[in-house]
């Protein structure tokens, strides 16, 4: 049996276990995600995929979200047949990184763990971290 | 190349990891009955939740399994379960207590020949003790209920 942290496979083109969210709150339905990604010098493109469950919605959870980190192109959303939480948009903080935002109707013991593939070229193997989290109700930027 | 014994637990959190991954793989050639159920070891005296996903192939009828048993498992009572599935090759079809207390799963396809799987478990709580998920027994039947 294998037993890692954070787990790099192919110099980081997979990176499971990045991050983590657990929380109780029944209010707040969206969850802001500052990354550790830079915008717009550099030039990474990332897919993160939040897997877990929300108990509140009663639905399993696997979203997505794709972006581009250079010159401030961004990506979108994809929400898979798991909709226990939608991947609800990304954008830049003032602080100068890549957000993403999560939404769920009913947040309560919402849990999911992230996972990066920097695989589609530019930036390939990028290892990427959470800076700051947030569950609040602010539907656009919050950082 | 690395190559990790089963399961590839991930993301140590208190006593436990909150991903397991490949915690069973399941093979069979047989295309029916149709239901396979799964024992898992949660049994009672614990207050859990967990996300337990399905994926791999299905031959016989030519489509990719991603599908997902979401549940709050505690003390004995599976609550607000939640089925979906990504690819069409399986359906997460149920969640059941079995006769002597533990957590089952329970999946259906039209046909299932040569249908090939594994199992990964995601704990998402963490104000409790989660635990390392294992299959104690599976079968491929026609039970559309419960079958332990």
């Amino acid at each position: 049996m294998a037993k890692l942290s954070t787990t790099n496979i192919s110099s980081g083109i997979q990176q499971h276990g990045i991050f983590q969210f657990s929380n109780g709150a029944s209010s707040g339905n969206y969850i802001h995600m500052e990354t550790t990604i830079t915008q717009p010098s550099s030039n990474i493109m990332m897919m993160l995929e939040a897997v877990g469950y929300n108990y509140g919605a009663s639905l399993p959870v696997r979203c997505a979200w794709t972006f581009y980190s250079y010159a401030y192109a961004l990506g979108g959303g994809n929400n898979g047949a798991y909709t226990g939480l939608s991947a609800d948009g990304i954008y830049y903080t003032s602080a100068g990184y890549v957000a993403i935002r999560a939404y769920t109707s009913s947040p309560y013991y919402l849990g999911f763990t992230l996972d990066a593939y920097p695989a589609a070229g530019n930036g390939g193997g990028t290892i990427i971290g959470i800076r700051r989290v947030s569950q609040n109700s602010t539907s656009g930027a919050y950082y | 190349m690395a190559t990790l014994a089963s399961p590839l637990q991930i993301y140590p959190y208190s006593s436990w990891y909150l991903q397991q991954k490949n915690i069973y793989s399941f093979f069979t050639g047989s295309g029916s009955p149709n239901y396979l159920h799964f024992k898992t070891n949660l049994g009672a005296g614990i207050d859990t939740m967990y996300m337990i996903e399905a994926i791999g192939y299905n031959y016989g009828n030519a489509y990719a399994i991603r599908c997902g048993w979401g549940f709050q498992w505690s003390y004995g009572v599976a609550r607000n379960i939640g089925l979906q599935n990504g690819y069409p090759g399986m359906s997460a079809d149920g969640v059941y207590v079995s006769s002597d207390g533990y957590l089952c799963i329970r999946a259906y396809a039209s046909g299932h020949y040569y249908n090939g799987f594994m199992l990964n478990a995601y704990a998402t709580r963490t104000d409790t003790t989660h635990y390392a998920v294992t299959i104690t027994a599976s079968s491929q039947n026609s039970t559309s209920g419960n079958y332990y």
